[in-house]
This record gives structure tokens, C-alpha cells and sequence, in this order.
């Protein structure tokens, strides 16, 4: 990946008001790949399709909808695509990982795809307008992300199977907790205190009780 | 000072893009004055992102590829073009907040000047509300978001009004977006999430200092105990303000 070495430019480390965090970058290639597309570089832009379109199609058709077309996949990929090449210099490597922001931008588009098969309303609101992709221009040290990440990815190898389980439902397939405890045959009680469990130990609940009362 | 906000469990739906689009409306909403929240959610996506990186590789033609830089070039010459005719014309461009700022001005609306975008996007012009009066103190206007489950709607509760207390026959979402109003659990302030279940009543009552304007989210039309003979009550003629 040495093409890419030269990722953070002395233009973005100024931007904002950013402290100073020039030449360390999270441990995640993909993320100064990210940043070349930004500056339209099209060898990049193959790079990262040639790692993430399937992935993004995987995500896609996790989520199988009754009469969906066979093609609905192959379309997710290139909307979801385009917004990479679009929205490229939107993304902020300090701020978020390349897989995390090309989630939410899969997310959104998985959405707006679904929501436009169901022709008849009109839809006012994009997902975009209701689920941010962008992230705010407040400062966040990028020690605290790149922790945040390696803690994140060690801890979902110790996840308990049946936390896991559900959160997959959840983030992968879209799934509401309502929907999966009806696909798990589980009580919804016990769906909604594994999802807080299993955040929990994946230590991403910000100051928040894991016993709340789940509503 | 946000003190109510959405569950845990809300806010993991969310995240994961499964709640329906009234409910992200009231989520989106809030968040847009809850930093805490905004930062929970960015938390919850990273989780997103690392099913995404274990996602099963489904195989992409390389035909894809192709239609891509296609629509690129597309897309750039495109852009090529505009920006001459934009230098060319030189016209400020029209956003949806702009427009809502301005008119606001123009009709004296304080309460509904600053709406957070979305809420800006979709209301439009806010002269062109449709209010309708519930109660002497209470009124509601629909909105339209595109969907046919949950009917979304802003209410104006007068300063120093009171609502009839109200069962919920399903889930209830409420952010206040301007002013307070307190029921027997609490103050709700600018910005503060409230979630009602089937089988929880209350009255709320607003400040006494200014209207209360909030968005709410029902999945059930909510059930006024003895409202109906209110509804009969001679002081129930229009009210503007
Ligand atoms: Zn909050």
C-alpha cells in the first residue's frame, strides 16, 4: 500500500480545529485508500471496489425481501458505490473507520432502495435527511479512536454466540428487535437484554445503565 | 440540558437503520440537539461496521466496474458543465432551511424558526400548516412523511395550557422543539425524548411562559379520557396565535 503512504496531507491536518495529528493514521489501509479517492484517484477507486462490492452485496442480501428482483443487489452496489466516489472527501479517517462509514452509507442506501420497490407513497425524506453519513466537525483525539477500534475488534471474538446472534440480526440484517425475537423465537425481553449485554461488552454503551428499563 | 433520551435498545435499532422513518424522524430529531446521543450512535455504527467487514463476499461482475466509471464520467462532465453555468449565473442557491428561516420572518412564527433541518424539510413553508384545534389549548398539524404506519404530527400546547390527560394505544413519540411542558414524571425541555407505551396516561401541562411545540409519533391515535364532551364545549371556537 505504499501509494497511499502519503495519506494525510498538511491541508487536512489544519482543518477544523483538529489538534495536531499529522502523520499517524488509525491502523486501517482502507481508510487512506478512502482519502485518494477523495482527491479522484480512479486506481484507488478499483482497490476499494475490488474489497468492499462484495461485501456490500453480502450486506445487501442479508437482508432477502419477499419479491425483491434478483438485481436489487447488483443496484445496491452501484449506488453504494458512487457514493464512495461522491461523499469520498466527507470521510474523515480520525474520525471513523472505512468500514464504519461505508456501513452507514450501505445502510442508507439499502433504505432508500427498499422504500423506493414500495412505489406508491411519495417519500419526502431521504434516509440521508433522517440517518447521518457525515461526521461533525467536533474535535475527537485520534488516540481515542484507534483504541476504541482494536478494543472493539478484540472484543467481538469474546462475544457470547447468542448475543452475537442477535446483534447480527440487528445490524446486519436490519432486523428490529420486535422482528428478530419473532425469527429467534425468543421473548422479546430476553432480545432486547442480550442487545444491551452484548453492547455492553463490547464496551460501546457511553455512560449508559445496561439494566434500563428496555422500552 | 437534554435529560430524557431514547433507550439503549431505540438507539441500537436506529443505528442499525431498522426502525421505520417515523420513528427515525423522532430520533433524528433529537439528536440533532443531543450530542451524547449523536455520539452513542457513532459508537453503535462501528459495531455496523465490523459485521460489515464479516459480511458473506458475494461475487460482483466485473461489468459493474465498468457502469461505474461510466457513470463517473458521466457524472463529471456533468459537474463540468454546471459549475460554467453557475459561475455564468451566479444565483444563490435555494436549501430547504433558507427557505424555511426566511419565511418564518415573514409570519411571525418565532416557535417554529429555528425546526432542526428535517423537520424544517418537511413542514416547507410554515404558513402553509394546517392547524386544527383539539382542545383551547391544544393544537395539531399533520405531517407527511411517506409512510402509512404512524401518523407524525407537530402540536402547540399554549403557554400555561393543559392537555386532557390521554391513554397511548401504542407507542408515542414525543421531542419538544421549543418551550416545556411537564407532566407528573417530569419537565420536558428543547430537545427531550419521551416514550409512551400502550397503557400509559398522563396530562401534560406547558409552561406558563411560552407555547410548547413538539413533533410527535404514534403508531395508535391516542385516547382522550371523556374528551369527546369537550369537543362539544362552547369555548371551542378557533383561536389564531
Ligand atoms: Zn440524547
Amino acid at each position: 500500500m505504499a501509494e497511499y503512504a502519503l495519506a494525510t496531507s498538511p491541508g487536512q491536518a489544519t482543518r477544523g480545529n483538529k489538534p495536531m495529528q499529522t502523520n499517524v493514521l488509525r491502523d486501517d489501509d482502507w481508510s487512506r485508500v478512502l482519502v485518494s479517492i477523495a482527491q479522484k484517484d480512479r486506481i484507488a477507486f478499483q482497490r476499494f471496489f475490488e474489497h468492499f462490492a462484495p461485501l456490500v452485496k453480502g450486506y445487501c442480501l442479508s437482508k432477502p425481501v419477499p419479491g425483491q428482483p434478483p438485481t436489487l443487489a447488483d443496484e445496491l452496489v452501484q449506488e453504494v458505490m458512487i457514493k464512495v466516489w461522491l461523499k469520498a472527501q466527507s470521510f474523515d479517517p480520525h474520525k471513523a473507520s472505512a468500514s464504519t462509514w461505508l456501513f452507514t452509507l450501505a445502510r442508507n442506501c439499502r433504505i432508500d432502495l427498499l422504500r423506493r420497490n414500495n412505489k406508491h407513497i411519495s417519500q419526502p425524506l431521504e434516509s440521508d435527511d433522517l440517518w447521518a453519513t457525515e461526521d461533525e466537525q467536533t474535535p475527537v483525539t485520534h488516540l481515542q479512536q484507534s483504541r476504541d477500534s482494536g478494543v472493539l475488534k478484540a472484543s467481538m471474538k469474546t462475544l457470547p454466540p447468542e448475543q452475537k446472534e442477535i446483534l447480527k440480526k440487528v445490524f446486519m440484517e436490519g432486523k428490529t428487535h420486535s422482528e428478530a425475537a419473532e425469527e429467534l423465537k425468543l421473548p422479546l425481553g430476553t432480545v432486547k437484554s442480550r442487545t444491551r449485554l452484548g453492547l455492553k461488552k463490547l464496551k460501546v454503551l457511553i455512560g449508559r445503565n445496561v439494566n434500563e428499563v428496555g422500552q | 440540558m437534554i435529560h430524557h433520551h431514547p433507550s439503549t435498545n431505540l438507539l441500537a435499532e436506529y443505528s442499525a437503520g431498522a426502525t421505520g422513518i417515523a420513528e427515525s424522524l423522532a430520533i433524528a430529531t433529537h439528536l440533532h440537539y443531543c450530542s451524547e446521543c449523536r455520539q452513542q450512535v457513532k459508537a453503535m455504527q462501528q459495531v455496523g461496521g465490523n459485521f460489515f467487514d464479516s459480511a458473506e463476499r458475494l461475487g460482483v461482475s466485473d461489468e459493474a466496474l465498468t457502469s461505474l466509471f461510466e457513470k463517473i464520467d458521466l457524472i463529471e462532465s456533468q459537474q463540468r458543465h454546471e459549475h460554467c453555468h453557475s459561475l455564468a449565473s451566479a444565483l444563490p442557491q435555494n436549501s430547504a432551511s433558507t427557505n424555511a428561516i426566511i419565511t418564518n420572518k415573514r409570519h411571525h412564527q418565532p416557535a417554529l424558526a429555528s425546526l432542526p433541518p428535517v423537520i424544517a424539510k418537511l413542514v416547507g413553508n410554515p404558513s402553509k400548516l394546517r392547524w386544527k384545534m383539539l382542545s383551547p389549548s391544544l393544537k395539531v398539524a399533520h405531517l407527511k412523511t411517506g409512510q402509512t404506519r404512524c401518523e407524525v404530527s407537530l402540536i402547540k400546547i399554549r403557554a400555561g395550557g393543559k392537555v386532557m390527560e390521554h391513554d397511548h394505544g401504542g407507542n408515542e413519540f414525543t421531542v419538544v422543539l421549543n418551550g416545556a411542558f411537564s407532566d407528573a414524571n417530569g419537565v420536558y425541555k428543547e430537545g427531550d425524548f419521551l416514550h409512551k407505551v400502550p397503557g400509559e396516561s398522563h396530562s401534560p401541562n406547558a409552561t406558563a411562559n411560552a407555547n410548547c411545540v413538539c413533533l410527535t409519533v404514534s403508531d395508535a391515535p391516542i385516547k382522550f379520557t371523556g374528551f369527546i364532551g369537550k369537543l362539544l364545549n362552547p369555548f371551542l371556537t378557533l383561536q389564531p396565535g
